[in-house]
């Protein structure tokens, strides 16, 4: 949920451990007392409804809605840095308390960013599929933002060479959404329709839907979206809309020396990055393997030729018959480039070291395939030999066939040891070919310098070698041999270094080019890779190598991190894979349509027909979605403005010291003998009681507070600002669009128009999204620019006041954060509109949102003229405490708070006015250690008066008066508690109900600690509590008064005292006036800003600042007339 | 507006302000400029002739006046103040609006004004029963006024004013008076009229008219002095045809018919003071006839209050408008007033001087000082008048029921 984003990280701040309402009690002290705190929590989110809370009687049904304000309070507090799915890596003990390494996992969606417009929903493929990737913080956590669960990295994806997005397709492919499919394997493959056929998808090995059937059948998607581009596909620069060709942006030079996939694939990229590359290839045509190898039953040509064409279109450049060593010299394409990559492949066969391996009618698999598709005269004869078990071994058979030879592979292992692919073996014996296993070539038997047969010998398996497969041993005497026009060999190959030369600076180990981890040469200025390095390989590897390299190179170019050199994946995402649902039934994998054997055995056209639109929506829908979010990164497109998305976020640390650690969960504490360290304190588990884990909160809190003492700030009050309401009215107009969400497009630009025709109005413009950082910036900008004097903001923040409601949310709280508080603007100024409320009703026409609009911008026209200064009293607030009471609770607070500093008075024994006589007087020795108590052991209190920052207290001791000046007082003697706060208002639940205030009293300035809290607490715990409040109080500093405090008109007031009777918060009293009646006066230390006197005075000399009786008239008669 | 409108010239000579000699008893006397309010009559007469600029002060002026009358009582040239300040109320609402600011936001004026709705359904005789007997049609009417809507909306403060209304028909009855009582009557309008709303005030008279005509009244007998001025005085003005029908004070009733001999009341041992209604009193001049009533009553020790008659001093407001602090310390010297004769019980002739002192007596800070039983003149005597048994019977039970 929240990241390190939010602010600087103090260095120093009380470690606050594990989540839950503990934890948030313990947070609101501290971070109100004036000590920064670091709250960590594994937990996904700060609260969660415990099962069952909703039957403790004492609580409101619906806690959610309760704690939002808190919620809202405290994790935005500036003192409070919230950190979520996040642990202590490392604690060790220090002299000042705590040295605590915290580790955070990557949060993906920024919580002080995201607007929650849910536009990314919109375009998730997978939400449109109800799996739900994207979800909405919970109830409990009051914010529009939204989550993404995105776990670790599907293992498809981290199988394939080239680390292609699997999932990401897959989804967009079920969603429909073939091209962008296809767009996203451009991104890491830029040849989808040649590995559409000729991959070996290492993917589907891994696939986990095997688990419950079968893999699915990623290649045959991947070449469905390949076909499909191509048969509906737009015009060519729609078609790689996002790989599209860019003007060459550098003007460095790269040679490209091979046009197979590993100098395709690395051209790709370096032409993509902005580089001018040539190509230079010794065949006339561009392909390498992929066109000389590879049949074209198995690789139609337009589809090779139609991928190499889209690569040359990004302005890549192509010589052919060319060929390296000799019409090319490398030392002049290293002085003539800049970097030169190297990927020749392995072009020869490995020889057969059997006697008679040079006869006529011995072909390398390479060579006959090379000469065949070159064009050349191939003649095999009625009988085909062929020595291998790998593809070339496969595709020379085949292709042997086609010419109308009858065919067998011999090969030294068992079937399932060929390194061929499984389809092409069955295609092969489908077509007729036959496969002889465990037998290996012993001579070539010939004829008259031509080759007339073979002879072999049987094998045995013996024990595994390397390779995992067991190893052919042949069986003597088991000879035997076979007649045959030609003998293929298609047991390995090499590649052809002649061109290297001593001064090239490339070094050779056995029979490749040795390079370092970056595929770099001995020579600075060259790269190499593909078969050149690797020995024979797959396409997939090939291509790998020439994305890596073309990022090196381009690292190596530019000096700067290129994303392309990041193969292969590293494992990221947070969390394990999905379970496998048992309600997710077994379904078989789409087969692909394949021509009849006899049929296609006559011909080289294709011979798979690919998946059907169906089929492969169908397929697509079977994949499991391992990682959750696909990370197609549709989102990003609409998220661009917020930039709250981050797809690619890396787990973050943070370090500080920690004067003591409060443990709200002990499973979070690092190390279990936490018990014998100092300074932990522990808030204990939430069980079924609400209460407790909150007052044990405030005793924590309390417990630190003394520990944290050097890390405790005053806070600043904020200045007071002249009002320019007074003054020439320009008003200003901003409408939210919410990234784009709060109505059409035309609709906003119709209801700025009407805005904008409004009284005064002075300038109006739209904001992308009034609760961003960047949208309030705007604002605050254009107030500025314009010498805007008064605001109307239309968004879904309800009202500019320092205040939350239960209906309040982050972005609301945020808005008016970044505007009033980092901004500076002034509050008063402000009239905001909940439009998005307005027009989120469904099914809206466009006329019904433009009248609504009007209805809305009627009112805060209206009210924009009735705009006052919001009052902002302060009354400071001194360090004296007077406690009434010297339980154990009032001597653990004393002691608490004088450790504190501040100046404590504690009276041991409180008795009323009209006790029994007292005899002791006021005790000089120190009862209990302590600096600044004063210890009174007896004394009878008889009145207490004034307020929090200045109460006055007269009491008696030894029956002579003395009276006592007080910032605070707190009571543990319930004996006393009806002269500090009235009778009736003793009994308060609501006050408590609403502000989780448990030992505040409906009078402010006093605490107290009730039975039923001793119930819950001991009494050391209940007195650490007690002090967190009162140095809560104290930090403040400055009481600010309620904004919606409401003015008395004393010409008006008739001194009925309605008001005093229906204020629940003792905020309202009448005064005698100079006429010998009353007049009322609102104690804004009290006041709440409730309202309810206002409605209850019949002759209307009570109203509020901020939402005026006069107001009030003025927008009723304005709907009025807009009705009529 | 402007102060050269012909209208305001006429209403100035209409009404007599040229004849003002500026002696200053009207200020000298006023209530509202006695309590600290920057009101003055005398100023006020002065500025209209004299200082035609002065617009802002006059409006003020005209929404400040309680219209109680006293200025007048005091004037020796004979200047209708009251009457004036109507005239401009009227006048200053249809150019600038309705001003000065309503009581209890105004819900009882919307009241008035939803009750010129000609379509309106009312159920105001639901506290009809207990044997009360009542006719649909006939020629004498009983006038219910606000009665039945006060006792709801005051019932904050334990007003009863509803037992007027029902001790009147069970006076009447007793008088073997059955009245007709109607359905559909509507508010006489008194208060739309004195803050300046004429048209809804003639529309509600021209409605009540209907229903006067519709049930064949030919007299009508009022218990609330504001009805009695608007029935009798005002209403004809509007509607012609009500100078046909006959208008008659409940209390001018019961006065005639006890003299007529055979009538006792019960004695009741109660010291008691009497607060004159402005719109009784000074505006209609009936000050003698409720004294002669209370005087009927054996063993009750009367005393007037320091100011009585027709010098009586307002209770404070009307109109439910403007009511304020100062309201407050005219209603809390007029109570202080009462207090002064040591009576346990003050009794007046007109609901809003019930509702507004009892309002006045409920100041918590005051500690009970200002606080006495208050009732209704008509409700003293129904309960004190000798009964035969069974007509007693229907009044005490219905009495008892509702204080419970």
């Amino acid at each position: 949920m929240t990241s390190f984003s939010k602010t600087k990280t103090p260095d120093k701040a009380v470690l606050l451990l594990g989540s839950g309402y503990g934890a948030l009690k313990v947070a609101e002290d501290l971070a109100q007392a004036g000590i920064p705190v670091i709250w960590v929590t594994r937990a996904q989110h700060f609260l969660e409804l415990p099962k069952g809370v909703e039957q403790v009687p004492e609580w409101p049904i619906d806690l959610n809605f309760q704690f939002r304000p808190l919620y809202l309070r405290v994790t935005r507090h500036p003192l409070v840095t919230p950190l979520t799915r996040a642990r202590v890596s490392s604690l060790e003990k220090i002299p000042e308390g705590y040295r605590v390494v915290v580790e955070q996992d990557p949060i993906y969606v920024d919580y002080d960013l995201c607007t929650g417009c849910s536009r990314c929903m919109e375009v998730c493929p997978l939400e449109q599929q109800g799996r739900l990737p994207l979800s909405r913080t919970p109830a409990y956590c009051p914010s529009r933002a939204l989550e993404l669960d995105k776990r670790k990295i599907s293992p498809c994806r981290l199988e394939c060479p080239l680390g292609v997005n699997v999932q990401a397709y897959m989804a967009l492919t079920a969603a429909g959404r073939f091209e962008e499919a296809l767009n996203v394997i451009k991104e890491d493959n830029p040849l989808p329709g040649i590995c559409g056929r000729v991959c070996h998808h290492p993917c589907e090995a891994s696939c986990r839907r095997a688990e419950l059937d079968q893999a699915v059948a990623i290649c045959d998607v991947k070449r469905f979206l390949s076909d499909y581009q191509a048969e509906h596909g737009n015009a060519p620069e729609g078609k790689a809309s996002r790989v599209s060709p860019a003007e060459p942006s550098r003007k460095e030079r790269v040679a490209i020396v091979g046009s197979g996939p590993a100098g395709l694939t690395a051209a790709y990229y370096l032409a993509k990055a902005g580089f001018r590359v040539t190509i230079f290839e010794a065949l006339p045509e561009a392909g390498g393997m992929l066109r000389w190898g590879i049949p074209a039953y198995r690789l139609p040509r337009h589809v090779l030729d139609g991928e190499i064409q889209d690569i040359l279109a990004m302005g890549v450049e192509l010589k052919c018959n060319g060929r390296i060593g000799q019409e090319i010299r490398l030392e002049e394409l290293g002085r003539k480039f800049d970097a030169v990559f190297l990927a020749v492949g392995a072009q020869r066969s490995a020889p057969l070291d059997i006697p008679g391996k040079d006869m006529d009618g011995c072909f390398g698999a390479i060579e006959l395939l090379r000469a065949f598709h070159l064009g050349q005269k191939v003649e095999v004869g009625e009988k085909v030999a062929v020595i291998g078990g790998g593809n070339s071994a496969i595709d020379a058979a085949r292709t042997a066939l086609r010419l109308g030879a009858e065919v067998t592979i011999f090969y030294r292992r068992e079937r399932q040891d060929m390194p061929a692919q499984e389809t092409e073996i069955a295609s092969a014996e489908a077509e007729g070919i036959q496969i002889e296993y465990r037998v290996g070539p012993t001579r070539v038997l010939a004829q008259n310098g031509r080759v007339s047969g073979l002879e072999l010998i049987r094998m045995e398996l013996g024990e595994k070698d390397d390779s995992g497969r067991r190893k052919p041993r042949p069986i003597a005497g088991s000879e035997f041999q076979v007649e045959a026009d030609t003998v293929i060999t298609a047991t390995g190959q090499t590649p052809n270094l002649d061109f290297l030369t001593d001064g090239s600076g490339v070094g050779v180990s056995l029979k490749t080019m040795r390079v370092d981890d970056d595929l770099k040469t001995g020579n600075p200025k060259i790269w190499a890779g593909g078969d050149v390095v690797s020995g024979p390989s797959t396409v997939l590897a090939s291509m790998a190598h020439g994305r890596i390299a073309a990022g090196k190179i381009i690292e190596s170019l530019t000096g700067l991190p290129s994303p392309f050199a990041e193969l292969p994946l590293r494992i990221r995402g947070v969390g394990e894979y999905w379970t496998i649902s048992e309600d997710l039934p077994q379904q078989p994998r789409q087969e692909m349509a394949l021509r009849q054997p006899k049929v296609r055995r006559r011909d080289f056209e294709e011979v798979g027909l690919g998946l059907t639109v169906d089929q492969a929506t169908a397929e697509a829908r079977r994949c499991l979605q391992c990682s959750a979010c696909c990370e197609c990164r549709s989102c990003d497109t609409v998220c661009s403005d917020i930039g709250a998305i981050d797809h690619l976020r890396t787990p973050g640390t943070v370090e500080f010291s920690s004067p003591g650690i409060i443990v709200a969960n002990d499973q979070e504490m690092p190390g279990a003998n936490f018990k014998e360290l100092p300074g932990i304190f522990r808030a204990g588990e939430f069980k079924a009681d609400l209460m407790s884990v909150m007052n044990m909160g405030s005793a924590c809190a309390g417990q630190a507070m003394g520990l944290a003492l050097p890390l405790r700030s005053k806070a600043v009050p904020e200045p007071m600002r002249p009002s320019k309401l007074d003054g020439q009215v320009r008003l200003g107009v901003f409408l939210c669009t919410c990234n784009g969400t709060m109505a059409p497009s035309p609709v906003l630009t119709r209801i700025l128009e009407l805005a904008m025709n409004g009284p005064e109005v002075a300038h109006g413009e739209m904001v992308f999204s009034a609760c961003h950082p960047r949208g309030s910036d705007r604002i605050a900008a254009a107030v500025r620019e314009h010498r805007l004097t008064r605001v109307i903001l239309a968004s879904c923040a309800c009202c500019p006041l320092e205040f939350q409601c239960i209906s309040c949310n982050d972005q609301r709280n945020r808005t008016r954060i970044h505007l009033f508080d980092e901004h500076g603007l002034d509050r008063s100024s402000f009239e905001m509109i909940n439009l998005r409320d307005y027009l989120s009703v469904e099914d809206l026409s466009e006329e019904e949102m433009i009248h609504r609009s009007r209805d809305l911008f009627r009112e805060a026209f209206i009210r924009t003229r009735f705009l006052g200064p919001l009052r902002q009293g302060i009354t400071e607030i001194g360090k004296n405490i007077l406690i009434l009471g010297g339980s154990e609770t009032g001597i653990s607070a004393a002691l608490n708070l004088d450790l504190q500093g501040f100046g404590v008075r504690l009276v041991h024994r409180c008795q009323l006015r009209k006790s029994p006589a007292i005899t002791t007087s006021v005790s000089t020795r120190p009862m209990i250690a302590g600096q600044n108590i004063v210890h009174v052991e007896q004394a009878a209190i008889e009145e207490i008066s004034g307020h929090i920052g200045d109460f006055k207290v007269k009491a008696r001791i030894d029956g002579k008066p003395i009276r006592w000046r007080a910032d605070i007082i707190c009571l543990t003697e319930e004996n006393v508690l009806s002269l500090a706060i009235p009778e009736d208002l003793i009994g308060l639940k609501k006050f408590y109900r609403y502000n989780f205030a448990f030992f505040h009293t409906p009078q402010p300035g006093v605490y107290r600690v009730s039975s039923l809290t001793l119930s819950r607490l001991n009494a050391f715990e209940a007195g650490a509590a007690l002090a967190a409040q009162v140095t809560r109080a104290a930090a403040e500093v400055f009481l600010k008064d309620h904004e919606l405090s409401p003015k008395v008109d004393p010409e008006r007031c008739r001194g009925c005292s309605r008001c005093v009777d229906i204020c629940p918060f003792d905020a309202i009293h009448l005064r005698p006036n100079k006429q010998g009646t009353y007049t009322a006066e609102v104690l804004r230390y009290n006041c709440v800003g409730c309202g309810g006197c206002v409605g209850r005075c019949p002759v209307t000399a009570l109203d509020m600042p901020y939402f005026s009786n006069r107001l009030l008239e003025e927008i009723v008669s304005g709907v009025l007339e807009g009705a009529r | 507006m402007r102060l050269d409108d012909p209208r305001i010239k006429g209403f100035i000579r209409d009404k007599s302000l040229f004849m003002c000699l500026e002696c200053g008893k009207c200020s000298a006397s006023c209530p509202r400029m006695l309590s600290g309010k920057e009101y003055s009559p005398r100023l006020l007469a002065h500025k209209l002739i004299a200082e035609p600029d002065s617009e802002s002060f006059i409006e003020n002026s005209v929404w400040e006046c309680l219209t109680c009358g006293l200025c007048e009582e005091r004037c020796p040239s004979g200047v209708q103040v009251s009457r004036f300040i109507m005239e401009m109320r009227t006048l200053l609402a249809g150019t600038k609006g309705l001003k000065g600011y309503r009581s209890h936001d105004g819900a009882l004026h919307s009241w008035m004004r939803l009750m010129t709705s000609p379509d309106l359904e009312q159920n105001r005789l639901g506290w009809l029963g207990g044997g009360l007997q009542v006719a649909q049609s006939g020629p004498v009417a009983f006038f219910t006024g606000c009665a039945p809507y006060f006792d709801v909306f005051f019932s904050g403060i334990e007003v009863n004013t509803l037992s007027i209304v029902r001790d009147s028909i069970r006076l009447l009855n007793f008088l073997e008076i059955v009245p007709v009582v109607l359905e559909k009557e509507r508010c006489c309008g008194h208060d739309l009229l004195w803050t300046g709303d004429r048209e809804n005030f003639e529309a509600l008279c021209r409605l009540n008219y209907k229903e006067f005509q519709a049930a064949g009244v030919e007299e009508i007998i009022v218990s609330c002095p504001e009805c009695y001025q608007v029935l009798g005085q005002y209403m004809p003005e509007v509607v012609p045809g009500m100078k046909k029908l006959k208008v008659t004070l409940l209390s001018d009733l019961l006065r005639r018919e006890i003299s007529k001999g055979g009538i006792t009341f019960k004695p009741l041992k109660r010291r008691v003071t009497y607060q004159d209604p402005c719109r009784l009193g000074r505006m209609a001049g009936s000050c003698e006839t409720p004294r002669a009533l209370i005087q009927m009553i054996p063993e009750m020790a009367f005393k007037e209050m320091k100011n009585s008659g027709r010098s009586a001093i307002c209770c404070g407001n009307n109109g439910f408008i403007n009511c304020d602090a100062y309201s407050k310390r005219i209603q809390v010297e007029r109570l202080q007033e009462a207090k002064a004769t040591r009576s346990d019980l003050l009794i007046t002739a007109c609901p809003k001087c019930m509702i507004h002192l009892t309002c006045a007596m409920r100041d918590p800070y005051k500690h009970g000082s200002l606080s006495m039983e208050i009732r209704d003149l008509v409700s003293v005597l129904a309960d004190q008048i000798e009964w035969s048994k069974g007509e007693e019977a229907i009044g005490a039970k219905t009495r008892s029921e509702k204080h419970a």
